[in-house]
């Protein structure tokens, strides 16, 4: 609503110089409520800072945002795409945090003619053969983070490493990767149902195997009743995972249980460069905590955009986006990155690690780089692909 | 498996079983004498959970926080019945299931508004940290173990409270016979009202015991609501007894299908069919007996 009313004021303030300059329509279609909601909240905030530090307009126009709710359902997420494209009249949609959601409305969404910029999810199938000229996917492919954190697991020595992670595409798609990029004896792979409570069992059978390490996906409230029961267990085992196991968004949640874990991400608060830390200090100044994750994509997808607007000469309508996306650079916050050919983004993997700060609250130990200019290993099923 | 890993299961098991018990008990019971479907037990297991965060935050102490969250409770299952409930008992059932659900839904989003969509974060008190050795090998979580224990104390008061007293015998009178107890003059309004707050409070208590365990977070109880009414309906609506039976075979079936399936299927297949055991029991005790083990 701030950025919408940003926009509505912007317009209004150039309404005499420049009457025939049309506000850009963005449809920002993300998990608002629900379990998951933080996830897109977060994702928002993120979105509305950008724009905020970009003086409310994106590639010099200004800007309009329709917010949309897709509940973490993809039924919802169908019917809320057909509203920002046949009745908003959107010219593009981003936002997309959840890979369910994105996998639902791909097609339907595609075969209208609408450009999709997902600055969350990246599954699996529309990195291959699903791969479209109107779908980019500019924060990570499902398997980045964990490629990184089997080969961090594999480079550290771990010999025998435990995998569990959760029922659906993002679980799969992420746990097989660290699978694949390890070069060790996995002890075990264990799925459980997206809804389960209490995961007794399965760290019962896990104390049982003697694992070296444990390498786990799970998000959201999961992540929390994951991270608390482990160290609860009083396993004494390393646990790693990818940036949805425990960011600032999870910290208070988890407390404690969450010191020492190790997590792949392909973007961290303590990377250094001007622009990641305009961003991560002017969202602690506004929000009183580090951004996560999702605001971290959040906030970048609005620098891109801006770059490509700029690039395309001011032009909104799909083909135009789609040529100067393809082409575009900017100064992004987790440095260099650029699209593969599948329109999924090649970037570096980093590793972080909970700690407790000087200052007695939680936050992240940067590690260093696991992986360099990771590509997912879709891209060769993609048939935009030469 | 081994066998202490099979006692560490065995607790593992019971321990669910225990939790499901307190939620189905408050569904069974209202269903059994106010002849009412109510889906608004979850809304009062994520309360128990945001309750006993926030007052032990405010105290700083659990065992304050304790008793303030169930005063709390208490008032807010009472305030559902006079404001709600007691407008649905001559309504059919269905109407029954939207308004319940409704209220779900309501509290859901109310607990957005107070506290937030992050996560509320809740620890294990002090006095129950760490764990105890039960066989040589078996070190096994003091708070899981004190959790089973409460759980079980609950469930043996309620035995005594239903089987022993006066408000029993009522609320075994009101299940058998709702017109009769009316007729001898009994204030019908005021044993619901008792019921429901007794059924809800349990509920709350178990949203208590889980949220060091799981995560205090909006729709917590979504998840081990539908658990509870799988109990619910396997024991026979409106059975004590039957909904203690079915949730330590739930909790047992869960737990057991989760570790042996896989093993025995292979990890893909076997995971899938861990998913579902719990509701193929279901199927299969209602085939056998189709209202439930309690039925007569």
């Amino acid at each position: 609503m701030k950025s919408y009313l940003l926009g509505v004021a912007a317009s209004v303030a150039l309404s005499g110089a420049a009457m025939a300059q049309e506000p850009f329509r963005i449809g920002f279609l993300s998990t608002m409520s629900g379990v998951s909601g933080v996830l897109g909240q977060d994702q928002r905030r993120g979105f509305d800072l950008a724009l905020e530090h970009l003086g409310g307009k994106i590639g010099g126009l200004p800007v309009q945002v329709v917010e949309a709710d897709d509940k973490f359902s993809a039924a919802d997420a169908v019917q809320q795409m057909s509203r920002l494209i046949d009745r908003e009249k959107i010219q593009v949609i981003t936002g997309l945090v959840a890979s369910n959601v994105l996998m639902a409305i791909a097609k339907p969404a595609l075969a209208k003619g609408a450009l999709l910029i997902s600055a969350n999810a990246g599954p699996s199938p529309l990195a291959g053969p699903g791969c479209n000229p109107n779908l980019f996917v500019m924060s990570f492919q499902n398997d980045q983070w964990s490629t990184g954190v089997g080969k961090y697991l594999s480079d550290k020595g771990y010999k025998r490493v435990y995998f569990m992670g959760m029922n659906f595409q993002a679980g799969w798609d992420h746990t097989k990767a660290a699978i694949r990029n390890f070069t060790g004896e996995k002890v075990a792979e264990v799925y459980t149902p997206v809804d389960q409570l209490d995961f007794s069992a399965e760290l019962s059978q896990l104390r049982a195997a003697k694992p070296d390490a444990v390498y786990a996906f799970y998000v959201g409230g999961q992540a929390i009743a994951f991270v608390k029961q482990f160290a609860q267990a009083k396993l004494d085992i390393p646990l790693f995972g990818g940036n949805g196991l425990s960011d600032p968004t999870l910290f208070e949640g988890q407390g404690d249980a969450a010191i020492g874990l190790t997590l792949g991400t392909h973007w961290s608060a303590a990377l250094e460069n001007p622009v990641n830390k305009k961003f991560v200090d002017g969202f602690v100044k506004a929000h009183g905590r580090l951004p996560s994750e999702t605001a971290a994509n959040g906030y970048d997808d609005v620098l891109m955009l801006d770059a490509a607007v700029k690039e395309s000469g001011g032009k909104t309508t799909p083909d135009a986006l789609r040529e100067a996306l393809r082409k575009v650079k900017y100064a992004s916050i987790r440095g260099d990155w650029h699209f593969n050919t599948n329109q999924f983004p090649v970037q570096n993997i980093y590793m972080e690690q909970v700690e407790r700060k000087p200052d007695g609250k939680l936050g992240l130990k940067f590690l260093g780089i696991a992986a360099k200019d990771v590509q997912d290993p879709y891209v060769g099923e993609c048939k935009m692909a030469k | 498996m081994t066998f202490s890993l099979f006692v560490e299961q065995v607790f593992n098991g019971l321990q669910l079983g225990m939790l499901l018990f307190l939620v189905a008990v408050g569904v069974t019971l209202v269903f059994g004498v106010m002849n009412l479907v109510n889906l608004s037990q979850g809304a009062l297991v994520m309360m128990g959970g945001f309750l006993l965060a926030t007052a032990t935050k405010a105290t700083s102490s659990y065992w304050l926080g304790l008793p303030l969250g169930i005063a709390a409770l208490i008032v807010i299952a009472m305030l559902i019945e006079l404001l709600v409930l007691r407008r649905l008992y001559a309504r059919p059932h269905i109407d029954q299931v939207l308004a319940t659900f409704g209220l779900m839904l309501m509290f859901n989003e109310g607990a957005v508004m107070i506290w937030g969509r992050d996560p509320v974060f809740m620890a294990i008190p002090a006095a129950l940290e760490g764990s105890v050795t039960l066989l040589p090998g078996v070190a096994y979580p003091i708070y899981r173990l004190a959790v089973t224990i409460f759980a079980g104390a609950l469930g043996v008061a309620l035995h005594f409270l239903i089987s022993r007293t006066r408000l029993g015998m009522l609320i075994r009178a009101g299940a058998d016979k709702r017109e009769m107890i009316q007729l001898l003059g009994v204030d019908i309004a005021f044993l619901y009202l008792m019921v429901f707050c007794l059924g809800g409070v349990l509920g709350g208590v178990a949203g208590m015991l889980l949220g060091p365990i799981s995560a205090v977070t909006t729709g917590m109880g979504d998840p081990i609501l539908i658990l509870a009414l799988v109990c619910v309906v396997i024991g026979g609506l409106g059975s004590v007894g039957g909904a203690f039976v079915a949730a330590m075979l739930v909790g047992m079936c869960d737990t057991f299908g989760r570790v042996l399936l896989p093993q025995a299927l292979g990890a893909g297949t076997g995971q899938a069919i861990a998913n579902m055991i719990v509701y193929l029991v279901m199927a299969a005790i209602l085939i056998w007996r189709p209202a439930g083990l309690a039925s007569r």
